[in-house]
């Protein structure tokens, strides 16, 4: 079990994982501010570039001191916004789950790549819970606007990026509020970059990838797929291999496996990876 | 946890904000990067307020993202207003 579903998950829903807890889901819209109190958690850093630009000028110009922001970071992890990788068949039950889903232009890339979404075939970022309908209010300021999508066709949304091999995201504002759902991939995506540069920004998933070797044939797809540097293709044996504790349990080679051979096994069903997360 | 380990030092990445004055219109070096080393930002955030991409100094080119940067110098030769200089410190050193 992860931090969040030791704290905010329910045993009796969705197998204990937090993200499958309806409660996650517009908690802090309902909570109502007492007069004069102090701004709360929620909304709190929005902005990127605030949010990313200590550690990355740290880890430009004094990494020594990196460990103790790595450190500091995990020991705050609900003071924080952490994310979640999730694989595709948890997006789609979370897409079940909430209302309404909009999908939008992806502001990583917009920064990393001055890459333009502006219409709904490329938007690449989704959105979730009551939230986006702020969204709605201010179409000017939110470039490109959003489109707001049926169950049916969120599904075929995220299938539609999984197979192009971007990897799911669950973005919480305030932890364990949830409030995007993004497809992200490396290095256009902040959240796995930090994750990989800096060792701060997101959490693996409840799950690894395993490769049936009896059925690998040695295609070298999935190595194509792999955001995060897990997979690699080893010449010696003809198969792909996994380095679990690189492994985010993403899926994204899974789905893209033409003979299935890879398949996702719950990361507590190995000791050495329990606790990795 | 992941703790990144053995790193090399950061190159510099100087961008000449004179000369480049619309990144986010220009965007040649953003996207000839291999390893996404730059970044473009707002220079100043107004709500509600979609900053233009073809205006002068509404948005501004960095590289947060220097660490990453393999000295390839596509960066260098795609600028089509020499606004962006790299040096390796390991250069300067005399290590």
């Amino acid at each position: 079990m992860c931090v969040f579903c030791e704290r905010f998950g329910d045993p009796e829903i969705g197998g204990g994982l937090w993200y499958l807890n309806p409660r996650n889901y517009g908690r802090q819209l309902y909570r109502r501010k007492r007069p004069g109190a102090a701004p709360s958690e929620f909304g709190r850093g929005y902005r990127g570039a605030a949010t990313t630009a200590d550690p990355l000028e740290i880890r430009n110009d004094t990494p020594d001191k990196l460990p103790e922001l790595v450190n500091t970071w995990w020991a705050n992890l609900d003071k924080t916004r952490p994310a979640q990788v999730i694989p595709l068949e948890d997006a789609i039950k979370v897409a079940a789950l909430v209302h309404p889903f909009a999908s939008m232009m992806c502001e990583c890339r917009l920064w990393t790549r001055a890459r333009e979404e502006r219409n709904e075939a490329v938007y690449s970022c989704g959105g979730l819970g009551a939230g986006m309908l702020k969204w709605e209010r201010w179409p000017e300021r939110y470039k490109g606007g959003i489109n707001f999508m049926s169950y049916e066709e969120t599904k075929e949304w995220l299938i539609k990026w999984n197979t192009k091999g971007m990897v799911a995201i669950l973005m919480t504002y305030g932890a364990p509020y949830v409030g995007g759902l993004c497809m992200c991939d490396y290095p256009d995506c902040g959240m796995i970059r930090m994750r990989l540069d800096v060792g701060v920004g997101c959490l693996k998933s409840h799950h690894v990838a395993i490769v049936d070797y009896d059925l690998c044939n040695g295609c070298g797809v999935c190595v194509q797929r792999c955001q995060f540097g897990a997979l690699k293709f080893e010449i010696s044996t003809d198969k792909a291999h996994i380095d679990q504790y690189r492994c985010f349990g993403c899926g994204v080679c899974a789905t893209g496996c033409p003979r299935g051979a890879i398949s996702l096994k719950r990361r507590e069903e190995i000791p050495a990876l329990a606790e990795v997360w | 946890m992941y703790i990144p380990i053995n790193w090399k030092k950061a190159p510099k990445i100087e961008i000449d904000q004179t000369k480049c004055t619309v990144p986010m219109y220009c965007k040649l070096c953003l996207q000839a990067c291999p390893q996404a080393c730059f970044r473009v930002t707002e220079a100043q955030f107004q709500r509600f307020i979609e900053q233009d991409r073809e205006k002068l100094g509404d948005f501004v080119l960095t590289a947060p993202y220097r660490y990453d940067c393999t000295l390839c110098n596509v960066c260098v030769e795609v600028c089509p207003v020499d606004a962006i200089s790299i040096t390796s410190e390991e250069d300067t050193d005399d290590k």
